[in-house]
């Protein structure tokens, strides 16, 4: 399986990357904003994302947007800061299928990906 | 009128026309030919039968000759055998009775019978080699038939005899060739004669036989032929139309080129407005997509390098607050709602000046204000498409804004500045210093930098921050009200009522000081604005006063120059005598303090105390009047000041003390010592007439004087006055100068 | 300036470590900076705000604090780089919560970290900067609050 994890923040990318050690992802790719994270996902195809919205570039929701338009089966999981409703809701409503906020512990990203994996 | 017009039609085209008037005639003519050719052929076979059958009659009579020449010479043999002859005899008759009925039918016309002939009606013989030959053969005949009948009748006699008998053989015999031979001319002659019959009527027959085939030939080849050529019509009028159809064709092709360069012009006309143009335009469907003509001024606007395909709502949701956003989505399906007037729509735009921010590479936003206008573009009956053209109107509403920030600010400072005019400005410095300090007293109590863990020193500590806050606090309020800076003390109470608040709490939590960093925030601006405003009067009073040591004599000379043009005004006369060291003594920073009480004294003298030229002439004084200023210098009691006295009438103790009846300053019948009623004119709210005329009114009163005198400076003033002669005031200030605090 | 905003970050502060470190942090009172006063500690990383309010919020903190702080979240020792990305993240992390409070017309930026002896953005003499000290395993920290009302005058 494969797993593209899209953050702005080199901590948190490696830190997600360490905590999904036990869903057995084979590979792994970085992007650090929301351009690079479309044009890794055209190339790579990973089955699970990890998305962050503030970004610079693109921010994460347009880059979800985008990522569905080419690929409306892909399965992305929103990791933000921000903690308001109506963010949540709108990245729901653009086709993620799942929302973190930061900051994440390891018990709450290994539930959200499981959650995610048996979509 | 149904009839007639299929009958018209009918007739309509050339194949119908044809077919009704050439092929149907000439298949009826055919027919009838062929009916025609059918009855003439079958008359002409009855005919030749006829005539074969005419013609083998004819023949029979030869034969029959011959029969009878037999039955003759049977006949005789029979009579020589001397057997009866009745057979022969009958022979003889039938065939004598046959040739003669033949011949007989020959002539007159008639019957014939034979037995394997049959029956056949004979027509007489007309004119003509066939008859002459048949009365050869009549000729002929009736010698034998005479001859035969002979016989017959002899033996029906019985008088028959071998004589007569052999005449008549002998008869027959003779003429039994030329019979043979007249009987086959006879019919050869006949058929000759029918055959010209048969001729007339084959004749006919073939005629109708030709009609009919021609007929029957014509129609099939005239309907080819007629075919062909309709066909050959048709090619070429399809030919003449197909070129006519091209030639159209080709003319469109040009009025289509000629479209498609106008068309490309109009479009690079097109374009280069939508390069050119100042404004963002684009249109949008009901989802919100651009189309994929837009001004370039949008991408710039946007700053998104292309638009095509692009969402606006998706565009600028990054860019504003979310509240904005849904506002925008509302109200993109009011306009595309065709159930809305547009006019009512378009009032309510919420986008007529929105914040966007752009995110800014270097950290932060880069904040732009951007102005929307939308038309509806109708199709039929719904909404299709809608118009937007967007300006960025940053400069425009920043300037707006900071117009209206600078008018509110002034008009805050407006108001502080009412708040502190009367106030001086060195103690208004020594306000806003006493602040500044006690503001970083505030702070420096709050960051103590000692953090330990929750515990009883830690609460201690904390109450023992506030309390020095409020000290700090405390003193700017009373400082406040004394210089009755009624802005600040207000600022300062709310402070104060805040930290009494947290003192009566229990417990405090770091949490609570939240509360005072506010108010101290609030306390800080309101110092800032102060300090602006300070700033704004000392420039107001330097200018008027613009050398400090130089001050008092340019102070000395504009009073002299002032009472000069009050004295004019006045219609009075006036000299000053004006020391120009009188206020040496002085502090420099009571100066403007100084100027002031002067300028008040010079007018209060001409207005009131100083006559007219005429009545101090009268009265024996010169016609000016003197104004005398004079140092005091430092006395005993430490204090020091000027002197300043008008020769005029000096104190009108009636006026004054009238005054402070109606001012309800005194009772009426009350009596006081000069000295006091003299003091009256400090009284707060001692309002004479001066007060509030032109010439003497502005400026501080009495009262006031005494106040920043007496009360404030801590110095002293006095006046003395001789009715008629002078009055003299006296002002002393200490020479040290202290804030007074309470 | 609400104090309820302040009141927002404060807890958001000390929330951010009560659930990501090995213990919490204590929140000390707060004061408002003066000129030339709080000096920047290592790192502070700069969130933009804007919308309702405007301005800008920022977290300083030590090295110190940050390396002690990068075990917690997994990573073994910590290179300046992942400290500034530390800083960066714990300032969005912290903005990005309050936002749940303040409503989504708080829009807040990508976060710049500036490394001392960078100089940090100075504010305005007359704009207000609140300081919120905080202390985690001895090491001393702040969050800088400068925001104003949208229409407010300064």
């Amino acid at each position: 399986m494969k797993l593209l994890i899209v953050d702005d923040s080199l901590i948190v990318r490696r830190a997600i990357e360490r905590n999904v050690a036990w869903a057995g992802f084979g590979e792994i790719r970085l992007a650090s904003n929301g351009r690079r994270a479309l044009e890794e996902y055209r190339t790579f195809r990973p089955d699970v994302v990890t998305m962050d919205i503030t970004m610079p570039e693109m921010d994460g929701l347009t880059a979800v947007d985008a990522i569905l338009r080419e690929d409306p089966a892909a399965r992305i999981l929103i990791v933000s800061a921000l903690a308001d409703k109506s963010t949540a809701v709108e990245a729901i409503k653009r086709g993620a299928q799942g929302f973190l906020l930061k900051p994440i512990t390891p018990e709450s990203l290994r539930e959200a990906v499981a959650e995610l994996l048996e979509l | 009128m149904k009839l007639r017009v299929r009958f018209t039609r009918l007739f309509a085209d050339g194949p119908r026309r044809w077919l009704a008037f050439f092929h149907l005639p000439l298949l009826c003519l055919g027919l009838g030919a062929a009916a025609g050719y059918w009855w003439y052929a079958g008359d002409l076979a009855h005919r030749l039968e006829g005539v074969q059958r005419t013609v083998a009659f004819a023949g029979r009579m030869s034969v029959h000759a011959q029969e009878m020449q037999t039955a003759l010479l049977l006949t005789e043999r029979v009579l020589t055998a001397g057997v009866p002859v009745g057979d022969s005899l009958y022979r003889l008759q039938v065939s004598s009775d046959r040739f003669n009925l033949i011949i007989n039918s020959f002539n007159e016309g008639g019957e014939v019978v034979e037995p394997d002939l049959g029956r056949l009606m004979l027509d007489a013989i007309g004119p003509g080699p066939a008859l002459d030959t048949l009365q050869q053969l009549n000729v002929a005949w009736v010698e034998l038939k005479n001859r035969s009948d002979l016989v017959i009748r002899r033996e029906s006699q019985r008088k028959l005899d071998v004589v007569i008998a052999r005449s008549a053989i002998e008869y027959s015999l003779a003429q039994q060739e030329t019979l043979a031979k007249l009987t086959t001319e006879f019919a050869a002659l006949l058929e000759g004669a029918q055959q010209t019959a048969l001729g007339e009527a084959s004749f006919r027959r073939n005629f109708f036989l030709t009609v009919a085939t021609l007929s029957f030939l014509l129609v099939p080849a005239v309907l080819l032929f007629n075919r062909a050529r309709w066909a050959r019509d048709v090619a070429r009028e399809a030919a003449a139309a197909l070129e006519a159809k091209q030639k159209i064709l080709e003319q469109h092709q040009q009025a289509l080129e000629e479209n498609q360069a106008a068309l490309a012009a109009a479009q690079r006309e097109t374009a280069l407005l939508m390069d050119t143009v100042q404004e963002g335009l684009l249109l949008i469907d009901s989802t919100g997509a651009i189309g994929s003509q837009y001004s370039r001024e949008s991408t710039a606007i946007l700053r998104q390098p292309d638009l095509a395909g692009f969402n606006l709502l998706s565009l600028l949701r990054p860019l504003i607050t979310e509240k904005m956003h849904a506002t925008l989505v509302d109200y993109l399906a009011l306009l595309f709602d065709a159930n809305r007037k547009e006019r009512t729509v378009l009032k309510v735009n919420p986008l007529a000046d929105i914040e966007v921010n752009f995110p800014n590479p270097a950290g932060g936003f880069i904040t732009r204000f951007l102005g929307f206008a939308f038309r509806r573009i109708m199709d039929g009956d719904c909404v299709g498409r809608v118009f937007v053209a967007m300006r960025d109107i940053t400069t425009k509403v920043e300037l707006e804004r900071r117009l209206r920030e600078e008018e509110k600010k002034k008009e805050r400072q407006f108001e502080m500045l009412l708040g502190i005019v009367h106030v001086d400005p060195d103690q208004l410095d020594h306000f806003v210093k006493l602040v500044g300090t006690e503001l970083e007293s505030i702070n420096g109590a709050l960051r103590a930098e000692e953090f330990a863990a929750e515990s009883v020193e830690v609460r201690a500590q904390l109450r023992e921050r506030l309390n020095q806050v409020f000290r700090s606090v405390h003193n700017i309020k009373g400082n406040a009200v004394y210089l009755k800076l009624d802005y600040f003390q207000k600022t300062a109470e709310g402070f104060e009522n805040r930290l009494s608040e947290l003192q009566g709490r229990t417990k405090l939590t770091g949490d609570d000081f939240l509360a005072i960093v506010v108010e101290q925030a609030r306390l800080r601006a309101d110092l800032l604005d102060l300090q602006e405003l300070r700033g704004k009067l000392t420039g107001l009073r330097t200018a008027a006063r613009p050398n400090a040591a130089a001050a008092g004599d340019n102070l000395l000379d504009s009073l002299t120059a002032q009472a000069t043009e009050l004295a004019e005004k006045l219609g009075k006369s006036v000299e000053t005598d004006f020391d120009p060291l009188a206020l040496a003594a002085l502090p420099p920073e009571r100066r403007p303090l100084a100027r002031d009480i002067l300028i008040q004294l010079v007018r209060n003298s001409l207005a009131h105390g100083i006559e007219e030229p005429s009545r101090r002439v009268e009265q024996g004084k010169r016609a000016g009047a003197r104004l005398t200023l004079r140092c005091r210098p430092t006395g005993a009691d430490g204090l020091a000041g000027f002197t300043y006295r008008d020769d005029g009438a000096g104190l009108d103790l009636a006026k004054i003390r009238r005054r402070a009846e109606a001012e309800s300053l005194v009772a009426t019948e009350a009596t006081l010592p000069d000295g006091e009623m003299a003091a009256l004119i400090f009284a707060p709210g001692f309002s004479t007439a001066e007060r509030n005329d032109g010439n003497a009114g502005r400026g501080m009163g009495m009262d006031i004087i005494k106040h920043h005198v007496v009360d404030e400076a801590g110095g002293e003033i006095a006046v003395r006055s001789q009715p008629g002669a002078f009055c003299e005031f006296t002002c002393l200030f200490p020479s040290e100068t202290t804030a007074a605090v309470s | 300036m609400d104090e309820a905003i302040l009141r927002v970050f404060s807890s958001c502060a000390a929330g951010y470590f009560a659930r990501v470190a090995l213990g919490p942090a204590t929140v000390g009172t707060p004061y408002l900076q003066s000129e030339g006063d709080s000096v920047a500690a290592d790192f502070t990383a700069v969130i933009g705000i804007t919308g309702e309010r405007r301005g800008v919020v920022c977290f300083t903190a030590p090295r110190a604090l940050l390396q002690a702080l990068l075990p917690a979240i997994g990573e073994a020792h910590g290179t300046e780089a992942l400290c500034a990305d530390l800083a960066g993240e714990i300032a969005n992390t912290i903005s990005g919560n309050v936002r749940a409070e303040l409503g989504s017309t708080f829009m807040i930026s990508v976060p710049v970290v500036i490394a001392a002896p960078q100089p940090v953005p100075t504010f305005p003499r007359d704009s207000v900067c609140y300081v919120l000290p905080l202390v985690w395993q001895g090491h001393r920290a702040a969050v800088w609050v400068a925001l104003q009302q949208a229409d407010e005058t300064p």
